[in-house]
C-alpha cells in the first residue's frame, strides 16, 4: 500500500497541490496568529508602555508638615525609599516643596501680606523664563525666582532683595530671611497643582491661618533645594516624583515594582512617620498597565475571534478538498479492497500521504508564516503605531504550525475512515443524516450558549477570553447551517417551475441544483465565507465608527485644553489665533448635587460651554439625530450681557493712577458713609472680553473718605474689555472707632470711574460710548446678605468713561464681622439656569425633566432646571454629569457673591489652522485633549492597530478560499458526471447548451449560497457587533455601539462573490463542455 | 427507389500517432437502406464504437464521408451535428445513457425539451413512447429505481421522442442478461418495423444478429465480410450485394 503513495500522489497532482495549499493557507494562518497573539501582542505591550505620559506613569510620594529640623533627611530619605519602590526600573526624580507662610514686613499703606518660599527642580520644564534666570545653590543671598504676577504686584524684578518675616504659623520662630530675586516666570502647564496658590503667583484672599483673617499672599519665592531645606523652613508640602524608564521595559522588572508600589506607603511610613505626620506614595502606574493588559486582552480576543474563522474557513475548504480526493479515488480504493488490502492499510496509504503534506505544508508555512507577519506590521496603520518588524518566528509558532498541520492534513484521513467513502456524495445513510442533524442541532445550541455568555458575562481582564474568541465564530457557523436548511425548499420552488418549462438548459440546470444532493462541505464553505467576509466588513466599520464616537464623547470638542493654572485675560484670542476655530470658555469641575456626592472617585461634573455655539464646539452622538443646537437652544440664555467698555493697558487716559484732572475719569474709587464709621472698599471688576471669558480684576482696598483714589488693579487686560459686573466688598478699617451703638446704619456711597469709549466688538458685548442707557442692577450678596440694604446702582457717562454710582446701608458694626458686598451687574441674576443632566446622574439621584436641581459649585449653592436628559454629557462618558451655559453658571455664581473665573478650560470646535493641535499645545496652557488624536489612539494605538487589520485581511482570505471551494466543487462535480454530459452531447445539446446549463446550475447555487451568507453576516453583524466592539478597558463602549451595514461595501463584496463564484464555474464548465466528446463515450461504454 | 439512408464512404480513423497510432477504422465504406435493421458485429476493439460515433456526428473521420438522410454529416460543424443528433439520429447506449436526477418521463422528455415541444403535446408524447416500451406505470420513477431492462427502454423511449431517422445503439444488451436483452432486441426491432427507423446495432449478442436484416462484420478497422449477404435474401428494395 505504502509503495503506492507516491505514484498515485504523482497521478492526482494537480488535486494535491491544491490541497497542499488549502494546507499550507491554514498554518500559515495558525503561524502568524501566534505571531500576532504572541510577539507582537507583548511588542505592542511594550510600545504602549513606553509611549505612557508621564500622567500616566509618574510616581509620587507626598510629604507634608516636615519641621525644619528635620528636613534634610527627610528629602534624602524620601528620595531614597521611592527610588527603592521603582527599582529594578530606571527613574530620574524632581522634587518640590512649598515653605510655611510667612509675612512680609509692614509697609506703609499695606495691609497684611504673606508670602511663602519654594523649590522645584526641573524649573525649566514647568517655566518659561520673562527675566532672568533660575536660581542657583550657595550663594551668600539665596537667590530667588517667582511667577510674574507676583514679582508684578510687588514690584520685584532681577536684581532687587526681598525680606521675608518669620513663618506665621506652627509657633516657630525663624529668623527672618533675604532673597535676591534673580528670576521671573510664567509657570507652564502641570506641575503646579500642588503649589499653595496653585501657580497663580498671587491670591487676595489667602487664610494663611485659621485664627487669621484672610489677607493677600504671593508666591511661591522659588529657590535652589538645598538653600530652602538651609532656611530652616518648615515644608508644608514636600513631595519627590519619579519618572520612571519605559523604553525598555522588562515583564519581571514590571511585576517587581508593582509588588512593591502595593506596599510602598508601608515602607514610606516606616520611614518617615516619626518625623512628618503625613506621608503617602501615589502611582498611576498600576492603573495604566492593568488597563493597558485590559486593553490587550480586548484586541486579543478580537484577533483571535478573526484568526478561529479563518481557520474554520480554512478546515471547510479542506474538508471538501478531502471528500473530492475521497471521491476521485473511490474506484481505486474499492479496487484495493477488492483485491485484499484491510482497512488499516488503507487508513496508512492514506495517513502517509496527509504526513507528508503536513511535512512540506510546514516546512512552507514557518517562512510564510514570517513574511506574512512582516507585511502585516508593514501596514502603514500598524507601522504607524509602531509595531513594525522584521521577517522572523518565534518557537509558539513553530510549535503552532506543526501543530495545526498535523491536525489539518488528519482532516484528510478521515473520509478513509467511512465504510462507504468511496461512494460519491449522491448517495447518504440514513445514519449520516441523523450524525448530520445532531451535529447542526449541538452546533446551535452551542452558539446559542456562546451568544447568552458574551451578553451577560464581562470580558476578561487578562489570559485569553475564550467565550469572546469562540462564540462569534460559534455563531457564524450555527447560522451558516440554518441557512443551509433552508436551500432545498427554495430549490424546490425552481424545481416546480422548471418542470412547466418547456425549453431543456435551464430546467435541466434547476433539476440538477434541486434534486442533486449538494455537497456539504462545498455549500457550507459558500455560505461560511460569505458571512465572515460580509461580517468582517460590517464589524470593522461598527467597531471604527464606535471607537470615533467614542473618542467624540470622551473629548466632547476637538480641541479641548485644562488650563494648568488660572486663566488670564487674551489667552481667548491667544487660543483663537492658533486655531482659527470657535473657541469657547468652558469649565469642567466637580459639583454636588444636592447632598449625592457621587460614586467613589467619580464625583458628578458640571460642564460649562458656550452653548449658543453647541453645534460648532460640542461633540459626541446625540440619540434620534438630534443635533448639539436643538439642545444648546434649550439651555443658552436668551439675551447677551452688554457690559461697559474697558480700555486695554496704554490707552490714552488709562494709566490706572487716578486721574486728577488730567483727562477724565481714569481708574478712580471715590466713597463715603456716613455715622463717622471709617470703611474700607475693595472693588473686584468682573470683565467680559470677545471671546465670552470673565476675569476678575481685583483692586487693593481703598478708604471711604470722600477723596478719590486710583483703583489700583492687580492686573489689567491687554485688550479691551467689558465690565460686567462690580463687586464692593465693604469692611470696616481696623484702624478706626467702631460706632457705639450696635444698630448703628450708614449710607455708603461708592462711585468708580472706569475709563473707556468705543463701540461694541461685534458679539453682542457693550452697547456703546459711555451707556446710560444699559440696564445695571445692584444686590447685597455673600455670607451675609442682610449685612447691607437697599443697595443701587447708577451710570453716568463721563468724558472718556463711565462713572459707576452705586450705595447702599449698611449696620456698621456687623462690618467688623463679615464684609458686606454690593454687587453691580449687568445682567439680571438667574433665580435658575437651564440645565441638561446625563443619564446617569438622572438614574442615581431620580432627577426628572421640568424639576429643580440644587448643585453646590465650589462653595456656592445654584439651582439648576432640568430640561432634558441626555445619554451622556460631552467629556463625560458613562459618568454623572450636568451640562449648562458658561454664561448663565457665570452670572449664577457671580450672583452668589462667587467671583471666581468660571473658566480653567478652553473648548475649540472646527480648528481651520493647519497644525491647530501643535500650535496650540506649543502655547503650554495646559493639558490637551484633541478628538482627533483620541481617536487615533483608539483606533491605531499599539494595542489597538492590529485588530482592524486582521479584521480587513480576513475578506480577501474569505473570498480566495470560497472561490477555491467553488472551484473544486464544480471541478468534482462535473468530473462525476463527464459521461452524462458527453451523453447529453450525444443526445443533442451542443457545447453552448452544455456550458450554459452548468453554469446556471452552479451559479444559481452558489448564487443562493452567497446571498444567504450575506443574510447570515448581516445577522450576525448586527447580533454580535455591539458586543465584541467594546470600549479600551473592555467595558461597554459609551455611546452605545450602533451595528453599521456599509451597503456600497457589501455590495460590491456581494458582488465579487456572485462574480467569483460565476466565473469559476463558467472556466471550469467550458473546460468540461470541450471534453464532453466521443472520447468520453468510449472510455464510459468500454 | 430512393437512396440509402446511410453511405459511408472511404471512412478512416486513427487515434494516436507515429508507431504507436490505433487505425480504428480503415478505408469503411457501406450503405444502409431505409427501415432495415443492421447488425455491426465485431471483436472488442475492432473499432465497432468509432464506426458508430462517425455515422452520428459524435467524431470526425480522419478521411472520407458520411451521409445520413442525405446530410453530409463530415462537413458539418460542431453545431450542425448537435442538430443532425437533435432530429435525424438517436443513440442507445449501452451504460442507458439516462440522467440520473431526472424521472423516466423527464428522460423521456429531454429530446422534446429540446425542440421545444408544448408542454401539453410532450406529456402526451412522453406517454405514449412509455407505453410502446411498456413503462407506463414507471413515469415518475428515476433511473436508480428502475432494472437494467427498464432503464434501458427508457433510453429506447428517449431514442424516438425526437422522431429520428436513425437509431444507433451500441451495444444495448451489453449489460443485460439474456431475457433481458431479448426483450430489447424484439422492441428495437418492432421499432424498426412499426416506425420505419433506420437501425445500426453494434452487438455481439447472436440473437440481435439473428433479428437483424443485415449484418456488417468489422475487424481491425476494416469491414471485411457479410456473410449473411450470400445466406438471405435482400432486403425489399435493396441490390444483391450491398454490403
Amino acid at each position: 500500500m505504502l509503495r503506492l503513495v507516491a505514484p498515485r500522489a504523482v497521478a492526482h497532482g494537480r488535486l494535491l497541490a491544491a490541497v497542499l495549499a488549502l494546507v499550507t493557507t491554514g498554518v500559515t494562518q495558525l503561524g502568524l496568529a501566534a505571531l500576532l497573539l504572541g510577539s507582537s501582542a507583548q511588542q505592542a505591550f511594550d510600545v504602549a508602555t513606553a509611549r505612557a505620559t508621564a500622567e500616566q506613569v509618574d510616581t509620587t510620594a507626598f510629604v507634608a508638615a516636615v519641621p525644619g529640623a528635620v528636613s534634610a533627611s527627610v528629602v534624602r530619605d524620601t528620595r531614597r525609599v521611592l527610588v527603592g519602590v521603582m527599582s529594578p526600573l530606571v527613574v530620574t526624580t524632581t522634587a518640590s516643596a512649598s515653605s510655611a507662610p510667612r509675612r512680609f514686613p509692614a509697609a506703609a499703606g499695606t495691609g497684611p501680606r504673606v508670602g511663602y518660599l519654594g523649590a522645584t527642580e526641573g524649573l525649566d520644564r514647568r517655566a518659561r523664563f520673562v527675566a532672568g534666570r533660575a536660581p542657583r545653590p550657595g550663594a551668600t543671598i539665596p537667590e530667588t525666582a517667582l511667577p510674574q504676577t507676583a514679582a508684578t504686584a510687588l514690584g520685584l524684578a532681577p536684581g532687587r532683595t526681598v525680606r521675608l518675616e518669620g513663618e506665621i504659623a506652627n509657633g516657630t520662630r525663624l529668623p527672618p530671611v533675604t532673597l535676591r530675586v534673580v528670576g521671573v516666570f510664567r509657570p507652564l502647564a502641570g506641575g503646579w497643582d500642588r503649589d499653595l496658590l496653585g501657580g497663580a503667583g498671587t491670591a487676595t484672599d489667602f487664610h494663611a491661618s485659621v485664627q487669621l483673617n484672610a489677607v493677600p499672599a504671593y508666591g511661591p519665592f522659588l529657590l535652589d533645594l538645598a538653600d530652602l531645606v538651609a532656611t530652616g523652613s518648615t515644608l508644608d508640602r514636600f513631595q519627590v516624583t519619579a519618572h520612571p524608564d519605559l523604553s525598555k521595559p522588562s515583564g519581571p522588572a514590571l511585576d517587581a515594582v508593582l509588588s512593591r508600589l502595593g506596599s510602598a506607603n508601608a515602607l514610606i511610613t516606616a520611614e518617615l512617620h516619626q518625623r512628618v505626620s503625613v506621608e503617602r506614595i501615589e502611582s498611576p502606574l498600576p492603573t495604566t498597565l492593568a488597563v493597558a493588559r485590559t486593553q490587550a486582552t480586548v484586541t486579543r480576543a478580537a484577533v483571535l475571534v478573526v484568526v478561529l474563522l479563518g481557520i474554520a474557513l480554512t478546515a471547510t475548504a479542506l474538508a471538501l478538498a478531502a471528500r473530492l480526493v475521497a471521491a476521485l479515488r473511490g474506484d481505486e480504493t474499492a479496487l484495493l479492497a477488492s483485491l485484499g488490502s484491510s482497512r488499516p492499510q488503507l487508513l496508512a496509504g492514506s495517513a502517509a500521504e496527509a504526513a507528508a503534506l503536513a511535512a512540506v505544508s510546514a516546512l512552507l508555512a514557518v517562512p510564510l508564516a514570517g513574511l506574512a507577519h512582516a507585511a502585516l506590521t508593514h501596514l502603514p496603520a500598524v507601522r504607524g503605531a509602531g509595531l513594525a518588524t522584521g521577517p522572523s518566528v518565534t518557537a509558539a509558532a513553530v510549535v503552532a504550525i506543526v501543530v495545526g498541520a498535523v491536525l489539518l492534513t488528519g482532516l484528510l484521513v478521515v473520509p478513509a475512515l467511512r465504510p462507504e467513502h468511496g461512494v460519491g456524495a449522491t448517495t447518504r445513510g440514513r445514519v449520516g443524516l441523523l450524525v448530520r442533524s445532531g451535529g447542526d442541532v449541538l452546533v446551535v445550541g452551542l452558539a446559542a450558549v456562546g451568544l447568552w455568555q458574551l451578553r451577560v458575562q464581562p470580558p476578561a481582564s487578562s489570559g485569553v477570553d475564550v467565550v469572546r474568541a469562540v462564540a462569534p465564530v460559534l455563531c457564524l457557523v450555527a447560522g451558516s447551517l440554518l441557512a443551509l436548511r433552508l436551500l432545498p425548499p427554495v430549490l424546490a420552488v425552481g424545481d416546480r417551475l422548471a418542470r412547466r418549462s418547456r425549453t431543456l438548459v435551464l430546467p435541466l440546470a434547476t433539476f440538477e441544483a434541486a434534486r442533486r444532493p449538494q455537497a456539504a462541505a462545498a455549500a457550507l464553505l459558500v455560505v461560511l465565507g460569505t458571512a465572515a467576509g460580509t461580517f468582517g466588513v460590517a464589524l470593522l466599520d461598527t467597531w471604527n465608527t464606535s471607537q470615533h464616537d467614542q473618542a467624540d464623547l470622551r473629548a466632547g470638542t476637538d480641541l479641548r485644553l485644562a488650563l494648568a493654572s488660572p486663566g488670564e485675560p487674551g489667552q481667548g484670542a491667544a487660543v483663537t489665533a492658533a486655531t482659527g476655530g470657535t473657541v469657547s470658555p468652558a469649565t469642567r469641575r466637580n459639583v454636588l448635587v444636592g447632598q449625592w456626592l457621587g460614586d467613589a472617585g467619580q464625583p458628578p461634573q458640571l460642564v460649562a460651554v458656550d452653548l449658543r455655539r453647541a453645534d460648532a464646539v460640542l461633540r459626541g452622538r446625540l440619540p434620534g439625530g438630534q443635533r448639539w443646537g436643538d439642545v444648546g437652544a434649550r439651555l443658552a440664555p436668551t439675551d447677551r450681557v452688554a457690559g461697559l467698555p474697558f480700555a486695554a493697558i496704554g490707552t490714552s487716559g488709562t494709566s490706572g493712577t487716578g486721574g486728577t484732572g488730567g483727562t477724565g475719569p481714569a481708574l478712580t474709587v471715590t466713597g463715603g458713609v456716613t455715622g463717622g464709621t471709617a470703611l474700607l472698599a475693595a472693588v473686584h471688576l468682573v470683565v467680559q472680553e470677545p471671546s465670552g471669558a470673565r476675569f476678575t480684576l481685583d483692586a487693593t482696598p481703598v478708604p471711604l473718605d470722600g477723596a478719590r483714589h486710583p483703583l489700583q488693579l492687580r492686573a489689567r487686560p491687554a485688550q479691551a474689555t467689558e465690565v460686567v459686573a462690580v463687586e464692593i466688598q465693604l469692611s470696616a478699617d481696623p484702624s478706626g472707632v467702631p460706632p457705639e451703638s450696635a444698630d448703628a446704619g450708614g449710607k455708603v456711597t461708592v462711585d468708580i470711574g472706569l475709563p473707556g469709549t468705543g463701540t461694541s466688538s461685534g458679539t453682542g458685548l457693550g452697547t456703546g460710548t459711555g451707556t446710560t442707557g444699559a440696564k445695571w442692577s445692584a444686590a447685597s450678596v455673600g455670607l451675609d446678605p442682610t449685612g447691607l440694604g437697599a443697595p443701587t446702582v447708577r451710570l453716568e457717562a463721563a468724558p472718556g468713561g463711565t462713572l459707576v454710582r452705586t450705595s447702599g446701608v449698611v449696620t456698621l458694626v456687623h462690618l467688623y464681622e463679615h464684609p458686606a458686598q454690593l454687587l453691580a451687574t449687568a445682567f439680571t441674576l438667574p433665580e435658575t439656569i437651564p440645565v441638561a443632566v446625563s443619564r446617569r446622574l438622572a438614574d442615581a439621584t431620580g432627577t426628572r425633566v421640568d424639576t429643580d436641581l440644587p448643585l453646590t459649585v465650589g462653595t456656592a449653592h445654584l439651582v439648576g432646571h432640568v430640561v432634558e436628559v441626555l445619554p451622556d454629557v460631552p467629556s463625560v462618558p458613562a459618568g454623572a454629569a450636568v451640562l449648562a451655559d458658561v454664561d448663565l453658571v457665570s452670572r449664577a455664581l457671580v450672583g452668589t457673591g462667587d467671583l471666581t473665573p468660571v473658566g480653567g478650560a478652553w473648548w475649540v470646535g472646527g480648528p481651520t489652522v493647519p497644525d491647530a493641535e501643535a500650535r496650540l499645545r506649543a502655547l503650554a496652557l495646559g493639558t490637551l485633549v484633541s478628538r482627533a488624536g483620541t481617536a487615533t489612539e483608539l483606533t491605531a494605538g499599539p494595542l489597538r492597530a492590529v485588530f482592524p487589520v486582521a479584521l480587513a485581511a480576513l475578506v480577501p482570505l474569505a473570498l480566495l478560499l470560497v472561490l477555491a471551494g467553488a472551484a473544486l466543487n464544480v471541478t468534482a462535480d462535473l468530473e462525476a458526471r463527464r459521461l452524462e454530459l458527453a451523453q447529453l452531447r450525444a443526445v443533442g445539446l451542443r457545447r453552448s447548451h452544455v456550458r450554459r446549463g452548468v453554469l446556471v446550475q452552479h451559479a444559481t447555487v452558489s448564487g443562493l449560497l452567497v446571498l444567504a451568507g450575506a443574510v447570515v453576516g448581516w445577522v450576525a453583524a448586527r447580533l454580535l457587533g455591539p458586543l465584541l466592539t467594546r470600549s479600551e478597558s473592555g467595558g461597554e463602549a459609551v455611546p452605545d455601539v450602533r451595528p453599521l451595514w456599509p451597503w456600497a461595501t457589501e455590495s460590491l463584496l456581494v458582488g465579487a462573490f456572485l462574480a467569483g463564484c460565476a466565473v469559476v464555474a463558467a472556466a471550469v464548465a467550458a473546460r468540461r463542455a470541450r471534453r464532453a466528446d466521443a472520447t468520453q463515450l468510449r472510455l464510459g461504454a468500454s | 427507389m430512393s437512396g440509402p439512408t446511410v453511405s459511408v464512404r472511404g471512412v478512416a480513423r486513427s487515434f494516436g500517432s507515429g508507431a504507436g497510432a490505433v487505425h480504428a477504422l480503415r478505408d469503411v465504406s457501406f450503405d444502409i437502406a431505409a427501415g432495415t435493421l443492421v447488425a455491426l458485429v465485431g471483436r472488442s476493439g475492432s473499432g465497432k464504437t468509432t464506426l458508430l460515433t462517425v455515422v452520428g456526428g459524435l467524431d470526425r473521420p480522419d478521411r472520407g464521408t458520411v451521409r445520413v438522410a442525405g446530410a453530409d454529416v463530415t462537413s458539418l460543424d460542431d453545431d450542425g451535428l448537435s442538430d443532425l443528433r437533435r432530429g435525424t439520429v438517436s443513440y442507445v447506449f449501452q451504460t442507458f445513457g439516462l440522467i440520473p436526477v431526472l424521472s423516466a418521463a423527464e428522460n423521456v422528455g429531454v429530446p422534446l425539451r429540446l425542440a421545444r415541444t408544448a408542454v401539453p403535446e410532450r406529456q402526451r408524447r412522453v406517454a405514449v413512447l412509455l407505453d410502446l416500451v411498456g413503462l407506463g406505470g414507471h413515469a415518475d420513477q428515476r433511473p436508480g429505481e428502475l432494472s437494467g431492462g427498464q432503464q434501458q427502454r427508457v433510453a429506447i423511449a428517449r431514442a424516438l421522442a425526437a422522431s429520428p431517422r436513425v437509431l444507433i445503439a451500441d451495444e444495448p444488451t451489453g449489460q443485460l442478461d439474456a431475457e433481458t436483452g431479448l426483450a430489447i432486441m424484439a422492441l428495437l426491432r418492432g421499432v424498426v418495423e412499426a416506425e420505419g427507423v433506420t437501425a445500426l446495432v453494434a452487438t455481439h449478442d447472436p440473437v440481435m444478429i439473428a433479428l437483424a436484416d443485415r449484418v456488417l462484420r468489422i475487424s481491425d478497422g476494416v469491414v471485411v465480410e457479410d456473410p449473411t449477404v450470400d445466406e438471405r435474401d435482400p432486403a425489399p428494395g435493396e441490390p444483391a450485394g450491398t454490403c
